[in-house]
């Protein structure tokens, strides 16, 4: 029994360059892929049994461990894929059929990132990252997937191709209902031809590769492709999608029992902070840093995660009291047997102190952060329970957060050190995401 | 004076600009001119001196010593001005604070945010600590600046951790101030006008200003003055002139709340009305604090005493608060992990 997708979220950031959503200067694809993960709402129980993830695209090394950290997950399989429309259909794919019956879920992570190391990225480039939940039950089923190469002077054989695209689908006979959604340059006049002459109650639609608010898309220009169409066709008809290049086409077909639930904003619109002077983030970073004072040796870093990722704190199995961090005894009664670990809430936290550091007044382990995006606040953060944590500030105008204002939290990379990024918990305003 | 009649020695000092951070005690004896003297050097971030001041109380009243030396010293600018924000960052908690992108003024930025939102405490309030700080500076020949400024300045000058800007914090500065401290029985061999060590408190406080009960009063301080008190057997009424740890201007106004001159929130209209310069109810750092006068971290415990000691002897010029009988010091390490408090009197307790 293959998984159905369920569910798909899909997260933009906040910055916005030209006209095009960018990742922030303490966003990539590590912290993009728990960010759309966590959109998709999944319930501790759930998450705790998320059993596969696929990612779709380009990661830094820590994701590996990382993504199971981030999300308090134990054991769970990660598989890698390159970026890409192709990769992320054939993850689907693989992720549908990868995990034996009676399994937990599986998620499926594509990010497309708009800025790329230091060169500058690809003319109208964007960012954005989706999740894709598959779990056994009703949803959409993928019944077929194919591809077929060829240089780019030999146009293929347009009754071939289809009868390809038949035999990968042998769900899909000729009477079938539902969209053929095609992405192309182009219409392709004789594809549709023989299209229609095969499955003439596979009614096309055909779209460009890039759309107007979106820009160039990887993963991303797929999943708004199963979006517009598993919501267009009614209950028990086939969405094929058919994703056409000059050198391939990439064929992948469903059949929609149930329409997915969609998380995030699937729609052009949402409120986004320009970049300062209009360009993306390009830092210019030393991984090697070394810090020039004060310093969090990497094993420390490491045995701090679960503090710092998901608020991690003891509870007091005598008084009650939650001491935040996690120290090995009550803060209030002294106690250092019977303490529980609890997590503190990171959505709906309230502000209870806030300060704006100007640039020159920052750690120096934060130089990059600020010649890439000038000052930054930081926030005293009620945890609830009479915790509290310091957290920088992102996504925000500069000095808009006031004490009393309501915030979520994002893992977000923090700062380079001895060749590799240190990743942490910040405050994003509630509002940013609506 | 005889410098073979110290017996030992206690020295505050932080970083010694990066150099030699172990045995600094041993320098130092040798740069003071007492080498082979016991010295310990003591480290509480900018409350090291108060700390070393009570080190060496507690080596006389416990009748081990009779003559101490108590020092501060702090060579601040010696490192060049790309890494002067060193000293910025190591006397916080480093793992939330400084990772979440705070150094000290930032910690105290948070406390002068939550201050303004719990009280209503006014920019103004905050901008006339440096006001008197600095004119109580200009009278002081050993101040690091000497130079009156005004409310206007102050508030529109660049900012550094909202709502604190660059003329709301101390400087980084060079210095040192040291203490003979000796056994009262004793005091008649080196001087006819002594002053006299009624009592010392000190405390301790969560380093992480998120891990504490209040984010507007370092209980650290309130500690520290409640042991001093005690110990003193001096009630408040009894201070004639405080030298408070002015690291920051919303650190005088909160340190006048902790110590129990002010109700919470109340240090502002203690400010705003006068009452806290020199000519006032109740002078705060005639000698310019930590502000005006600088702030050489190690030093500043030290400086602190001098400046009780000048003004119980009538000795302190243009800024002698008149009929100084009781002088309390104020002095804290980083945003207020410690810090300690202690009560000099003219006559003997």
């Amino acid at each position: 029994m293959t998984r159905s997708i369920v569910a798909a979220a899909l997260v933009r950031p906040v910055w916005e360059a030209s006209g095009l959503r960018v990742e922030g200067p303490d966003e990539d694809a590590f912290t993009l892929a728990v960010a759309a993960i966590e959109e998709l709402g999944l319930p501790p129980a759930e998450l705790a049994h998320l059993e596969r993830v696929d990612l779709v695209g380009e990661f830094p090394p820590e994701v590996d461990w990382g993504i199971g950290e981030a999300l308090g997950v134990d054991n769970v399989a990660v598989h890698h894929h390159h970026e890409g429309v192709p990769s992320f259909y054939g993850a689907l794919a693989a992720a549908a059929a990868g995990l034996p019956p009676g399994s937990g879920a599986s998620v499926v992570v594509g990010v497309d990132l708009a800025t790329r190391g230091r060169e500058p990225p690809q003319p109208r480039q964007a960012a954005c990252a989706v999740a894709v939940l598959l779990k056994e039950g009703p949803g959409s089923r993928v019944v077929g997937l194919t591809s077929r190469n060829h240089p780019p002077e030999r146009r293929p054989d347009a009754s071939a191709w289809v009868r390809q695209a038949h035999k990968a689908a042998p769900e899909i006979s000729r009477d079938s209902r539902g969209i053929l959604g095609v992405i192309a340059e182009a219409p392709p006049p004789v594809l549709l031809h023989e299209w229609q002459t095969t499955f003439p109650s596979l009614v096309p639609v055909v779209r460009p590769w890039e759309l107007p608010e979106w820009g160039h898309l990887g993963s991303c220009r797929g999943a708004l492709a199963l979006h517009e169409h598993l919501q267009a066709a009614p209950s028990g008809e086939f969405v094929c999608i058919a994703a056409i290049r000059k050198e391939r086409t990439d064929f992948l077909a469903l059949r929609r029992d149930a329409e997915p639930t969609w998380h995030g904003d699937w729609s052009e619109s949402g409120a986004a902070l320009p970049t300062p002077n209009d360009r993306p983030f390009a830092l210019a970073v030393d991984l090697e840093a070394v810090s020039e004072g004060a310093y969090v040796p990497r094993p420390r870093y490491v045995e701090n995660l679960p503090s710092r990722w998901r608020f991690a704190a003891e509870e007091c199995g005598g008084c009650g009291t939650v001491t935040f961090p996690r120290r090995g005894y009550c803060r209030h009664c002294r106690r250092t047997e019977g303490l529980q670990r609890v997590e503190l809430p990171r959505e709906g936290l309230t502000v209870e102190a806030v300060t704006t550091v100007a640039p020159g007044a920052q750690p120096t382990e934060f130089d990059s952060l600020v010649a890439a995006s000038g000052s930054y606040s930081v926030a005293l953060v009620d945890l609830t329970r009479g915790a509290r944590a310091t957290l920088q500030v992102s996504d925000a105008l500069r000095g808009s957060l006031r004490v009393g204002d309501r915030v979520a939290t994002r893992l977000r990379r923090l700062y380079p050190m001895e060749g590799a990024w240190r990743y942490g918990r910040k405050a994003v305003p509630l509002l940013s995401r609506s | 004076m005889d410098r073979s009649q110290v017996e030992e020695g206690f020295v505050g000092t932080l970083g010694f600009s990066g150099w030699q951070l172990g045995n600094a005690s041993a320098v130092l004896a040798e740069e003071a001119g007492t080498p082979g003297v016991p010295v310990s050097r003591i480290e509480n971030a900018c409350a090291s001196a108060g700390f070393a001041l009570r080190a060496g109380v507690q080596a006389i009243e416990s009748g081990a010593r009779d003559a101490v030396l108590v020092a501060g010293v702090e060579k601040m600018t010696d490192v060049p001005s790309a890494r002067r924000r060193y000293w910025l960052g190591v006397s916080g908690d480093t793992e939330w604070e400084r990772l979440a992108g705070l150094t000290f003024a930032g910690v105290y930025g948070l406390i002068a945010s939550r201050h303004r939102a719990e009280y209503g405490t006014p920019p103004e309030a905050l901008a006339e600590v440096a006001v008197k700080n600095h004119a109580n500076g200009a009278l002081n020949p050993n101040a690091h600046f000497r130079k009156a400024i005004t409310r206007e300045e102050v508030l529109a000058s660049p900012r550094v951790a909202e709502p604190l800007g660059l003329l709301d914090c101390c400087p980084v500065s060079d210095g040192a101030a040291a203490l003979l401290l000796v056994s009262a029985e004793v005091a008649h061999r080196f001087t006819d006008a002594p002053v006299y060590v009624a009592g010392s408190g000190a405390g301790s406080d969560w380093l992480a200003l998120q891990e504490r009960e209040s984010l507007t009063s370092l209980a650290a301080s309130r500690r520290a003055a409640e042991e001093a008190f005690r110990r003193a057997g001096l009630e408040r009424k009894a201070v004639n002139l405080l030298e408070v740890h002015d690291c920051f201007t919303i650190a005088e106004l909160v340190a006048l709340e902790d110590l129990g001159f002010a109700a919470p929130g109340g240090a502002a209209a203690l400010t705003l009305n006068g009452s806290t310069r020199i000519g006032g109810d109740l002078p705060v750092n005639p000698d310019g604090g930590l502000k005006s006068k600088g702030h050489p971290i190690g030093a500043t415990g030290a400086s602190q005493a001098y400046e009780a000691f000048l003004q119980l002897r009538g000795a302190a010029g243009r800024r002698q608060v008149t009929g100084a009988e009781c002088a309390l010091t104020h002095n804290v390490g980083g945003s207020g992990a410690s810090a300690v408090v202690t009560l000099f009197t003219r006559s003997p307790p």
